[in-house]
Formats: structure tokens, sequence, C-alpha cells
């Protein structure tokens, strides 16, 4: 009998010892897109008041840490690529397994699709980011079951060394010391496209609500009832087709049946110029699209859903060193995009970045079709186009710090102007036809190329927040970039 | 292709007594080790030349196979890494001498009588666990299975 004992003790702890060699070896083989994107979930421990579900066109659009920036409100974007919405049912209920929102917002895209999960293999590996992180549990569990039809799908995702076992010889330094998202969830898309077409159709125009993914739009707006959660549907804008915005409009039927705000952001006054906003043309929105979204539905949260502001509240202290550890990140990836004009152009559309901006009136590159809309995308800007036409220089201070923008056409100025973050000086064309921009005082003319010739465009950036400058950037006629 | 080893196997019987013969006639010993030796090599080369028609999609690209083994001058992609590029990267390479060399480790104790069984059982308690548990996470890290892995693709399907 005690030899039975004895075994039956020797038996549970092997396969125990063996249950933690195969997790911590399938930690390691895993990749780690999963855990890049919801380590910040997984660690908080304040409960997260906002939460965004839907596809890659949230992961996209909203910020959550320019959110916290604006409003003060805690959220995490959830958006998973290529998650058709039954996908996003499960993703939702897996994260309700952990957090306690007050507020869910879903985006509706492909409410009238028919498919569980992306068809090709793709989709498959896309939802490894959205489930990996988590644990083995009943939902997962459920969700495996649910979205996949073969045993050998649904094993890599109850039991992932079947699927990452092969990354043995992959094994690099990123796989322990992992590289985690400061975006909450969200990622930068930052390239520029303009979209081939575009046409938006009446709201009253709509198709029957009868599909698949509106029976789980519907799941999900349940789920979340029962659990005490409000839900606010949205409708992410890029170029969609016809037959999409119908299916989009009839989502109204379903917020009225379930008494909750649908927000359909074609028709909203959001911003969003598909010419300067897109990333890819006809899907994905940019920083700068997402910035005005994420305002929009900062300010539109803030009015209508008791979400509480934290930006004062010294719990919440570890939100702010987040926010710029987020910032030094964005600032990296404008730097690294010199090398695209309209990248670049687009990335500076951001409140917490002052802009100095000059355009050499000898040069073509004013006149160009793209740059006006560009430019003009970042402020309010009434003597651009005017510069453009005259043919004249164009300096213009974009001073987020003070609120306001100063612009300046030929020799409309010369001397100094103070500004939030520092003291310029803009001076006339001298005998040389040269112009100067100095800051605070400095010998260094800013508008100048490394050979003294002037600059066709010069752009100095400067952070909001932390007074200190980002970048500085000249641009010429066959785009040939210097910077520092 | 299983054809070419019948063959091969017909014809070592065949030349028997000719091969006999010329041992005596040479005083060969063939307890030796030099001739051993000998032996594994001519098997080696036979049984890899068998598997070009195992493997090739057809008999002439066997042939073709075989063909450039002769007329291709190309020693170096045994030392610039090209090898790599044909299915095992330098990982899985290195992975494989590792397992070749286990591989020969229990042939040498199973020629010499050990039983590695035996052997590990009268170890202690920590050793063997870990051995068991090396053993069982070699599988599932080093194992052929999974996604992309297709069971009826092994190098068998031409058989």
């Amino acid at each position: 009998m005690k030899k039975k004992i004895f075994n039956a003790i020797s038996v549970i702890v092997f396969l125990t010892m063996l249950g933690l060699a195969v997790h911590y070896t399938t930690g390691i083989l895993s990749r780690k897109d999963s855990e890049m994107k919801y380590h910040d979930l997984k660690m908080e421990e304040k409960d997260i008041d906002v939460m965004f579900f839907g596809s890659s066109h949230v992961i996209n659009a909203i910020y959550p840490m320019e959110l916290w920036k604006e409003y003060g409100i805690t959220s995490y974007n959830c958006g998973g690529h290529g998650n058709a919405l039954p996908t996003t049912y499960w993703v939702m209920e897996n994260v309700l397994d952990k957090c306690s929102p007050k507020l869910i917002v879903i985006d509706i895209l492909g409410v009238g699709g028919n498919n569980k999960i992306r068809p090709e293999r793709k989709g498959v590996d896309q939802q490894h980011i959205s489930f990996d992180w988590i644990g083995l549990s009943r939902n997962k569990l459920s969700m495996a079951d649910y979205l996949f039809d073969d045993i050998e799908t649904k094993m890599e995702f109850i039991f992932p060394i079947s699927i990452y076992h092969d990354r043995w010889s992959m094994i690099g330094r990123t796989d322990f010391e992992i590289p985690y998202s400061l975006e909450k969830g969200a990622e930068y898309r930052s390239n520029r496209s303009a979209p081939d077409d575009f046409q938006l159709i009446a709201r009253s125009d709509m198709e029957k609500p009868d599909s698949l993914g509106m029976e789980y739009l519907c799941k999900m707006i349940e789920e979340c009832q029962s659990r005490g959660i409000e839900v606010l549907l949205v409708y992410i804008p890029y170029p969609a087709n016809e037959e999409e915005q119908r299916w989009a409009n009839s989502v109204d039927l379903v917020a009225g049946q379930y008494g909750i705000r649908y927000l359909n952001l074609l028709y909203e006054n959001t911003g969003v110029d598909f010419f300067t906003d897109m990333h890819d043309g006809n899907s994905h929105l940019n920083p700068s699209g997402a910035r005005k979204i994420t305002d929009y539905l900062g300010k539109y949260i803030s009015e209508n859903y008791g979400i509480a502001n934290w930006l004062q509240d010294p719990e919440y202290a570890d939100w702010h060193v987040d926010y710029s550890e987020y910032a030094s990140y964005k600032w990296d990836v404008l730097r690294g995009k010199k090398g695209d004009w309209g990248a670049y152009l687009s990335l500076l559309a951001d409140r917490n970045l002052n802009v100095c901006l000059f355009f050499n009136g000898d040069s073509e590159m004013i006149h160009w079709g793209t740059p006006p809309r560009l430019v003009m995308n970042l402020a309010d800007l009434g003597k651009f186009q005017q510069a453009g036409k005259e043919r004249k220089d164009y300096f213009v201070v974009i001073d987020h710090g003070a609120g306001c923008v100063n612009e300046y056409i030929g020799e409309e100025y010369d001397g100094w102007l103070q500004t939030s973050f520092a003291i310029l000086s803009y001076g006339q064309r001298d005998a040389d036809g040269k112009r100067s921009m100095t800051i605070n005082g400095d010998e260094k003319n800013y508008l100048l190329n490394e050979d003294g010739s002037m600059a066709e465009i010069a752009i100095v950036t400067y952070d909001k927040n932390t007074g200190k400058m980002v970048d500085w950037v000249r641009f010429n006629q066959n785009i040939s970039v210097q910077g520092n | 292709m299983g054809g070419v080893n019948g063959c091969l196997h017909a014809f070592g019987i065949l030349c028997r007594g000719i091969r006999n013969r010329a041992v005596e006639k040479c005083h060969i010993n063939r307890n030796v080790f030099s001739h051993k030796l000998y032996q594994t090599f001519v098997t080696f080369i036979l049984i890899d030349f068998s598997w070009i028609f195992f493997r090739a999609p057809t008999i002439d690209d066997a042939l073709k196979a075989i063909k450039s083994i002769f007329t291709v001058h190309n020693p170096w992609i045994l030392f610039d890494g090209s090898l790599y590029g044909l299915g095992l990267n330098q990982k899985n390479y290195q992975l494989m001498w590792l397992a070749i060399g286990v591989l020969i480790f229990a042939d040498i104790l199973k020629y010499k009588g050990i039983v590695f069984r035996e052997w590990l059982q009268k170890q202690g308690l920590w050793f063997r666990w870990a051995a068991y548990l090396l053993a069982v996470m070699s599988i599932l890290v080093f194992g052929i299975y999974g996604y992309g892995y297709d069971a009826g693709n092994f190098i068998y399907f031409q058989f």
C-alpha cells in the first residue's frame, strides 16, 4: 500500500515537473507578438475603464496613450488583426475573464460577414496574437473549439508548443528580453496613401441585418449588458465600398434595438481626410487619422459616459511614465520617416508636437499636388496657399504649448518670436538671398543645408511636454533628406 | 524505386562466389577493422546511390543527379554554407549531427550488450528524472510535427 502511495505521488510530482517544463519552454519558444501587445494589460493592477474591440482598423485608429494624455481615460486597445466579429466575441470573452471595464467600444467592421475567422491560414496565424497571451481557461478552450474546425488547429491554441516548437532554431535575445509594446495594444502604421475612390451613400440605405457577424455583434452587446458594462458601437472611417456601408448602416437598427449608442464615423465630423490620413489607401488609418478618431472618441466618451479623468490622481502616476516612454517611441518613428516626405508630414499632425516649418518660395516643392493638403492638415493655416500662389517664402510656428499658430509670408517678419518651447529668430533674406532661423540665440541657421545653400523645406520639431527638440530635417527638390 | 535496392542485393548474391575467390587469392583477412571499415564504406556508397532513385521525382532526374556528381565541379559548396539552403539550416544541421551521434552511441551500447535502460535505472532519482524530462522535452521541441508537417509527405512518399 505504501509503495502504491509512493508511486502515485511520484507520478504526480513528475507530471507536475513535466508540465512546468512544457510551460516555460512554450513561453520561450512562442512568438512574442501576443505578449508584446497585451503585456501592459496583464500587468495592470487597477481596472482599465474603457476597452476597444474589433479588427486591425481599431488597432490602427485608437491610441489609448493619446486618450490618456488628452482626457485622462485609462483604456486598452484589444483590436486584433483580421478579426471577424465571432473572433472579436471570443477575444472579449477571454479579456473579460481578467478585466472589468466600465465601457466597451466595438468596431462593427465585418458585420455582414459569415466567416468565423479569416478563411486562409493567415487567419489562424493572426488569432495567435489575440489568444497566445491568455493561459489555459474554460473560455480559451471554448474559443478554440468554436473557431477552428480541425483538431490540429485547436491544439495550436490549447497546446501552443505544437506550433512553436520549430522556433527553437530562431530563439534570440528578444525571446528573453521582450520589447513590450508601449502603445497599450494600438499600433502605429505610419505610411500615407490616398484611396482610389470613395462614395458616401445615404444613411438610410441598409442591408437586412442577417449574418453571422450581426449575430455575434448582438451576442457581444448582450454579454456586456448582462455584466453591467456599457457598450458603444463605432464604425471606424475608411473608404468603404457601398455594400460595406449598407451593412454598417444596418447597425443603426441593432443599436436602437438594444438602446445603445452607435457612432458611424463615416457620417460624423471627425476631421478625417482620406487623402492625408490613410496608411494604405483603402483600409487603415495612419497616425494623423488615428489622432483625429482618438480625439473624437475621447471627447464623446468623456461627455456621454461617466468615465473618470485620472490625470491628477497619484494612483495613476505609472500611466504618466508610460506616456513619456510612448512619446519617445513616437519621436523615434518620426525620425525614422525622413525618407518618406508624405509620411513625415502626416506624422507632424500631433498635438504634442510643436512644429516650425519653412517653405522656400523659390522651390517647386511648395507647388506640388501633395504637400498643400498634408501641410494644411497640421493646423488651420490660412496663409499657406497664398504663399504658394505668390511664390513667397512661408514660415509657420505651430505652437500647441501656447495654443497658437504664427504664419509669415515673404518679408512679413524680422525679429524674435517667443514661443512656449524656445525663442526663435527669423530673419529677412540677406544679400546672398539667404534667410536665417535661429533658436535660443544659437548661431546655427536651421534653414540651411549642410553645403550652406537654402533648404527647400526645413522642419524643426519640439516635444510639447518636455520642451526638448525632437528632430530637425531639411527636404530638397529631389527629396534628398538632410537631418541631424 | 525499391527495385534498385533489390537489384543491388541480387547483384551482391550473384557475385558472392567471385568476391570470395578474390578474397582468398588476395589473402584478405575479413575479421580485421580495416576490412570492416571498407565494407561499411561500400555499403554506405551503395545505399546513398540507391537513395538518389528513391528521392528523385523521376528516373530521368535521378540519372541527371548521378551525372552531375561526376561532371559538376563545385566542391566549395561543402564549405560556403550552400548546404544550409537545402532544407536544413545551420542549427538544424548541427542538431542532425548531434542526433546521429546519439544514434551511434546507442548502436555502440547495443553492440557491446549494454542495456541503457538498466544502466539508467541504477542511477540516482534526480538523474533519472532529469534524463526522462530531457528525453520528453527533446521530442516535443525537436520533433517534426504540428502545422506545416504532413505525415504523408515523409521521404517514403515516393516509395
